[in-house]
């Protein structure tokens, strides 16, 4: 069974998607913020992240994606934002997919499942 | 009394009147009658009378009897070479002899006049001894009333003068009154020809403005003010004559109404261009900076082709249009249509009037030059405030898509779970079907809303650097004031073309700037340097304000990064993808020195020459 990371740090929001992502049939681990994230992953591999940008931390969503690519971590990440604004900043390029976040979750777990395809 | 001494008694007292009436400016034939009344007061064939000639300072014919127009040309001189008192002396005229007895009218030794009697006798005849005292006395009444005379008529002169150089100066009193009301240089050249060309003016016949076209130096006509024929010439004179309207109502009246010579002249001059490189009188007189007094009659021509396509004149004068040592143009007149000649006098009076003219030219371009920047500035400013209202609610929106979209999507999306989860028919799932459905509808509500808060479509153009930023610190100028911050400009001397939208640019630089100004509510400066490389240019924006920590300095563009309590974070974010939208680069430095300085480099403009 595949693996999701989910970082957000709404409670609500973590929920949502874990329940809709789970329902799609994978394991989902979940962090409010990039610092719980970092210590998931000293232990977890994950095969996908979803990442929320703005959050109650000290690091921001994209400056994470960067310290991800910068440690040579290729794991696919989707950006799961209320905001479209970031889409402009070549930062989030290296994201693999940019999402507005939705009720819908449709998107999402086709998403996830694309790009966790073998 | 003798009878001779009643009859000169009685001369006496009619010269006397003469005199009066002279002095009383009631008689201008003072040598007619004169001569009339002495005349017979010793016998003669004829009379001389001669008066003296503040022009020529010798004494002139002014009156004769006896003598025919040519004999009169010849015995003149003859007679100017022998004054002296009691003088007789023989005089030959076409085989007929003449015998002169002649009498000055000394005032001292000033010469007013003389009187010669002329007789065709035997030349030894003798003068009765009564003759000579007649003449004395003639002599003593003479010298008086010739000095009256003559003083009365240098005074009529000085008046004459007077009158009419006042009259010059009141129109140009009134031409300059008239100037203050008008801005529009149109209306302001009008007035200044028409009070060249008034005959209470200057009374030229005709005045015409050249404009120097600094692209090639060539003269371009600007306005003309005058008939171009003589039947223009004759129906316009006589209408105003009609009119009997004052000059200066005139004046007023062009200023009223913003009315534009409408003779022909004032079009043919406007399509009429002069060479730069033209030999001619009007070139000359703006490469020479001097005026001309042209008078080909009498010198050598030097008038061209081009001087004679409007004026048709071989008499005009000219005088440059000078502006701080720079000539912009000239005036030229003429007298076509009366033939008067132009004197030296008039050519000062024409040196005022360009005066004029050339100060009204200057202040009419700086008038017009503050107000086309008073209404960039104005819409700059609005521009400015729609911007930083656009920028205002985009932050709302940014803030509400945050706030708002979270909750929203975790309801939308529960709403979704339960639509799975409860069984067909339950009145739940209708319940769960409605929010998820009203969810969706609000977060696509959401997204329009963000959408408008986009960045506005950037519309790049040529525009010049230093204006744009002048433009930012006029409009900051009241709180750069307010706290005691020096503005500094340091700017490259060749301008700065960029290509970039206006509009954005100057909100952009406004962030930085705002930025700074908050930095240092207890003053500071601010400096501004453009440096213009080969493929860039580069615009500094240093302050004087505390700077950030320097481990945050690459975070400073990052949205919501704000040092201020009441800021947002979001305007040196949306300033630097403004400046990306150019393709230019904003790079935040700490200098040694302190405070925060900013690099902006623009790609290099390919006309940016100048």
């Amino acid at each position: 069974m595949k693996t999701v990371l989910i970082i957000d740090d709404e409670p609500a929001i973590r929920l949502l998607y874990q329940s809709e992502v789970e329902a799609a049939g994978f394991r989902v681990i979940t962090a409010s913020n990039p610092t719980e994230a970092r210590r998931l992953l000293e232990h977890e591999t994950p095969d996908i992240i979803t990442l929320d940008i703005r959050m109650d931390d000290s690091t921001d969503g994209i400056t994470f994606l960067m310290e991800l690519r910068g440690a040579g971590i290729r794991t696919p990440v989707v950006i799961v934002t209320a905001y479209d604004i970031y889409q402009y900043d070549f930062s989030s390029w290296a994201a693999d997919e940019y999402l507005l976040k939705s009720g819908d979750t449709q998107a999402l777990i086709s998403t996830i499942q694309r790009l966790t395809r073998d | 009394m003798s009878d001779a001494g009643e009859i000169l008694l009685h001369k006496i007292l009619d010269l006397l009147v003469i005199g009066q009436d002279y002095m009383s400016w009631e008689s201008p034939d003072l040598p007619a009658r004169f001569l009339n009344v002495v005349s017979d007061l010793i016998p003669n064939d004829g009379v001389v009378l001669l008066a003296h000639s503040d022009e020529t300072q010798i004494p002139r014919l002014v009156a004769y009897s006896g003598f025919s127009r040519e004999e009169i040309l010849d015995i003149e001189p003859q007679i100017v070479q022998n004054i002296r008192s009691s003088a007789i002396y023989p005089f030959e005229f076409r085989h007929q002899s003449y015998r002169f007895i002649c009498e000055p009218f000394f005032r001292g030794h000033y010469l007013e006049g003389a009187i010669a009697f002329a007789r065709r006798t035997d030349p030894d005849e003798e003068y009765a001894s009564e003759t000579h005292q007649i003449l004395k006395h003639l002599g003593l009444v003479g010298t008086g009333i010739f000095h009256a005379a003559s003083s009365i008529s240098r005074l009529r002169h000085e008046v004459q003068t007077r009158d009419y150089l006042m009259s010059r100066l009141y129109i140009l009193y009134e031409a300059s009154n008239a100037l203050v009301r008008s801005q529009d240089i149109d209306v302001r050249l009008h007035v200044i020809l028409t009070a060249t060309t008034l005959g209470e003016g200057l009374g030229f016949n005709r005045a015409v403005l050249y404009l120097l076209d600094p692209a090639d130096g060539a003269l371009r006509g600007r306005m003309g003010v005058g008939p171009s024929n003589v039947s223009e010439a004759r129906s316009t004179w006589d209408r105003m004559q009609r009119a009997h309207t004052p000059g200066y109502e005139i004046l007023r009246e062009i200023v009223k109404t913003h009315r534009m010579p409408d003779e022909a002249l004032n079009s043919q001059l406007q399509i009429h261009r002069i060479a730069s490189d033209d030999p001619g009188v009007l070139m000359r007189t703006v490469v020479e900076k001097r005026a001309f007094l042209i008078d080909s009659r009498e010198s050598g021509s030097a008038v061209s082709d081009s001087d004679r396509f409007i004026l048709e004149s071989d008499s005009f004068a000219t005088v440059p249009l000078i502006l701080t040592d720079r000539a912009i143009g000239l005036i030229a007149v003429d007298n076509r249509f009366n033939q008067k000649r132009i004197s030296p006098e008039d050519l000062q009076f024409l040196w005022m009037i360009s005066n004029l003219a050339s100060a009204s030219i200057d202040s009419s371009n700086s008038y017009e030059r503050i107000v086309r920047l008073n209404k960039e500035l104005m819409n700059t400013r609005e521009a400015l405030i729609q911007a930083e209202k656009a920028s205002a609610v985009g932050e709302l929106a940014l803030y509400l898509a945050h706030e708002i979209r979270n909750p929203l999507v975790a309801a939308g999306g529960f709403a979704g779970r339960l639509l799975g989860v409860l069984p067909e028919g339950a009145p739940e799932r209708g319940y769960a079907a409605i929010i998820r459905t009203e969810t969706l509808r609000m977060e696509r509500i959401l997204s329009d809303v963000l959408r408008t808060t986009k960045l506005p479509h950037s519309q790049p153009t040529q525009c010049d650097l230093h204006t744009l930023v002048n433009e930012v610190i006029a409009l900051l100028s009241f709180s750069t004031e307010e706290r005691g911050i020096d503005v500094r400009c340091q700017y490259s001397e060749r301008s700065a073309t960029i290509v970039a939208d206006p509009v954005l640019l100057r909100q952009a630089l406004h962030n930085i700037v705002s930025n700074s100004i908050q930095a240092q509510p207890n003053g500071g400066w601010i400096e501004f340097r453009t440096q213009i490389q080969p493929d860039t240019i580069c615009l500094t924006i240093s302050d004087a304000g505390p700077g950030v920590d320097p481990s945050r300095l690459t975070e400073i563009f990052k949205p919501f990064y704000t040092t201020k309590s009441d800021g947002t974070g979001l305007g040196l974010f949306l300033t630097k993808r403004i400046i990306n939208s150019f393709n230019a680069q904003i790079t935040p430095f700490l200098p040694d020195t302190g405070g925060l300085r900013f690099v902006i480099t623009f790609p290099g403009s390919h006309d940016r020459e100048g």
